[in-house]
């Protein structure tokens, strides 16, 4: 488990730095680390293979306008572009990962990423998983693995 | 020379990300065509010339395969060099990809480095250029 871990770390970790050009420390799975007046936003893919299951990344509006600055070099005000940049954040971390975990070997299907917001409760569920989180540009962001079946 | 570009990829956001990238390069852009997935890109190659196409393999509607199924069997689009960006990191996708006629393949998150090398070495051997 905690190879897994490691490797969640490890890929989300380069994807932050070298995509989303963010500063990026990790920091302890738990709720604690999150804005208890904020909602939650998440974005998740699902994939089919070895492995079934599903990706989710999740994360407050600080976050989210972080990414969109750092991703177009201006701030970009909007519901469908927060969206629009989270669902590819879990899109690239999804294919980085599936492929540091598995090999490149390994073929995946891959649903298109969802974006919708999370209840509080969800959110602790999450932490019932997989799940690593990170600051990134001070601002909490959790990546949660959450496996569905393994092929005999 | 400038050269016309298509862009085909579901989000908005990448496809802003792949232009600004492309600004910082030396490559001369005349002009970008976007693309929210396969059908639409073929429609917007039917539209006009384009030296180069960037093409995302996870879309809805029609996916980057399909897409290169299409231009594969058109014998004015299939020379036109097409760069798979994607998080696709299967060999066996990879592969038939290549089969398809796919020049390049650039793992995301794209790098404007990454971009540069592999848009001006398939540039420079005039492939696209009809």
């Amino acid at each position: 488990m905690k190879k897994l871990v490691d490797e969640i770390m490890q890929g989300t970790v380069d994807v932050l730095e070298r995509w989303a050009m963010m500063m990026v420390e990790p920091v302890k799975a738990d709720t604690s680390i999150f804005e208890t007046d904020l909602e939650f936003f998440s974005a998740e893919l699902r994939f089919h293979g070895l492995v079934s299951g599903r990706w989710v990344v999740f994360c407050q509006k600080p976050f989210l306008d972080a990414l969109t600055s750092n991703l177009l070099g201006e701030p970009e005000e909007g519901v469908e572009a927060d969206n629009d940049a989270l669902r590819e954040l879990v899109n690239v971390i999804s294919g980085n990962l599936l492929t540091l975990i598995y090999g490149p070997e390994t073929v995946f299907d891959l649903t298109s990423p969802h974006a919708r917001a999370l209840s509080k409760e969800e959110v602790g569920e999450m932490f019932e998983q997989t799940t690593i989180c990170l600051n990134a540009d001070d601002t909490p962001v959790g990546v949660s693995f959450v496996p569905e079946k393994v092929a005999p | 020379m400038a050269y016309n570009f298509l862009l085909v990829d579901d989000s908005k956001i990448v496809r802003k990300v792949m232009i600004k990238a492309l600004a910082m390069t030396d490559i001369q852009v005349a002009q970008i065509l976007e693309a929210d997935d396969g059908a639409q890109g073929l429609e917007r190659l039917k539209s006009g010339k384009v030296d180069l196409i960037f093409l995302d393999v996870n879309m809805p509607v029609m996916n980057g395969v399909e897409f290169m199924e299409h231009v594969s069997r058109d014998p004015i689009f299939k020379q036109i060099p097409v760069v798979v960006v994607s998080t696709e990191g299967s060999d066996d996708r990879i592969a038939r990809l290549t089969e398809l006629g796919v020049k390049a393949y650039l793992r995301k998150p794209v790098t404007p480095e990454s971009l540069t090398g592999t848009v001006a070495q398939i540039l420079s051997k005039g492939e696209s250029l009809s």
